[in-house]
């Protein structure tokens, strides 16, 4: 029984550089076109092309480029077990065999192809997370999901219950380990016996970490209550979000990219 | 869609943020390489004292703050990668399961303890897995007897210790009461 430690809270990097001063807005849409066109595409040279776009972007955001690598280190099991898989498993023209298992050219194309997919998907929505920052992005997502009220989509109080989550977060990883002293302290084991034994001690750990939430949750209640807190209607804001001509350059640059190259390649 | 009270609205953001932290819990299994993260108790209590339609929205907070880049999908990971990637799909199972529970527990109850572990497993097991399952399918395009042997045999020994203990969890009274005030 473990809290995982050295992670820490949030990618941002604060910048100065053109995409950090992008609308939030603007890079969320670029992001999911980027995203869209990485599963139309499905010719060698799309991904080149694509490829090379999400690099010129890591470029222009000046972020070290070690920093959005790291996002590909959590998901390198499961690259290598997709280029695996497509490897071994796919039927063709084989090139080379070993005693049961044959490689053929189909697989080796294939499995390259959803590898490299895989990749440019966690780099191009790196950047956006690396590049904006979550209380930006929660505004732009409020703002971009408006039109969505008409069909019903909660658009402030999502955003609203997103930021409440984001706050309390680290407050409640950081009872979970305070919860687990204490509960160690007099004399809790989490760590010997068999499954069922071990399912019950996790019982005074989860117990009072609910209980304390619960109370955590009513206490915000009642203060943003007393604050006569009453959601999004009329509410204006200290920052507003600014949609400039950059954002429009991007935007249309971005769209018509995907749209060029989800129809040639 | 009817409107959230600001109790309801509190309550969901701090579900989706529950599940968040017990995804930095692991627990190490002996003879799996794989160890079991407490997400599931998030999405279990979530069902357990939400709404079904509060209880589905707390997951899906839960998924769009992991893709905002906030490593709170297990082992660290994060970000709409995640959700993308052939493993992404049990993310999306959350949705529905938490959604799932909800809807049987307001049924049956949460008294009868056979039951209640009847409704986590078809809850967690049954919907996360063929979630997951497809998504896996889908994106790496392998046959489903290959999706089943990486995708769900490794992690089920966890799953069922996930299942007695939820069972234990929430048909303790100070757990469930939350629900008859969320739930009204």
């Amino acid at each position: 029984m473990a809290i995982l430690k050295n992670i820490t809270i949030g990618q941002y990097i604060p910048g100065s550089s053109p995409i950090h001063q992008l609308d939030p807005r603007s890079k969320i849409l670029g992001t999911l076109f980027l995203i869209i066109v990485l599963f139309l595409i499905n010719t060698v040279v799309g991904y080149v092309l694509t490829a090379a776009f999400i690099f010129a972007l890591i470029a222009l955001s000046q972020l070290p480029v070690r920093f959005v690598l790291r996002g590909i280190k959590p998901l390198m099991v499961i690259i290598t077990l997709t280029l695996l898989l497509n490897i071994f498993m796919t039927e063709g023209r084989v090139i080379f065999q070993f005693l049961f298992l044959s490689v053929t050219w189909e697989g080796l194309v294939r499995g390259a192809m959803m590898a490299v997919r895989l990749i440019l998907l966690v780099l191009s929505t790196s950047i956006l997370t690396l590049t904006t920052s979550p209380i930006n992005l929660t505004d732009g997502l409020e703002s971009l999901m408006k039109p969505g009220k008409k069909i019903g989509i909660p658009a402030h109080e999502l955003a609203m219950m997103m930021t409440i989550a984001l706050r309390f977060i680290p407050t409640l990883i950081e009872e979970t380990e305070k919860i687990m002293k204490a509960q160690m302290a007099r004399g809790a084991d989490f760590e010997s016996g068999n499954l069922f034994q071990r399912a019950k001690s996790l019982i005074p750990l989860l117990v009072p970490l609910f209980i304390s939430a619960f109370r955590r949750a009513d206490d915000l209640a009642l203060a943003m209550e007393a604050r006569a807190y009453r959601g999004g209607e009329g509410r204006t804001k200290y920052k507003e979000l600014q949609f400039s001509w950059k954002d429009g350059v991007f935007v249309a640059f971005t769209l018509v990219f995907v749209v060029l190259v989800s129809i040639f390649f | 869609m009817m409107k959230l009270s600001i109790k309801e609205l509190v309550i969901t953001a701090f579900c989706a943020a529950l599940t968040a932290a017990l995804a930095w819990v692991a627990l190490p299994l002996p003879l799996s390489p794989v160890p079991v993260t407490g997400q599931t108790f998030g999405v279990i209590i979530a069902g357990s004292i939400l709404k079904p339609r509060n209880a589905a929205l707390s997951q899906i907070i839960y998924i769009i703050i992991g893709c905002f880049g906030l490593p709170v999908f297990a082992g660290g990971k994060s970000g709409l990668g995640t959700l993308l990637s052939p493993t992404g799909g049990y993310l999306w199972g959350f949705v529905i399961a938490a959604c799932v529970i909800s809807l049987c527990i307001e049924k049956f109850g949460v008294q009868n303890k056979l039951f209640l572990f009847g409704i986590l497993t078809l809850g967690t097991i049954l919907v996360i897995y063929s979630a997951g399952v497809f998504q896996l399918m889908l994106v790496t395009k392998i046959t489903l007897a290959q999706a089943l042997t990486t995708g769900v045999l490794p992690f089920l020994a966890g799953d069922l210790f996930k299942i007695i203990l939820g069972t234990l969890l929430i048909s303790r009274p100070t757990i469930h009461k939350q629900g008859n005030l969320y739930r009204r």
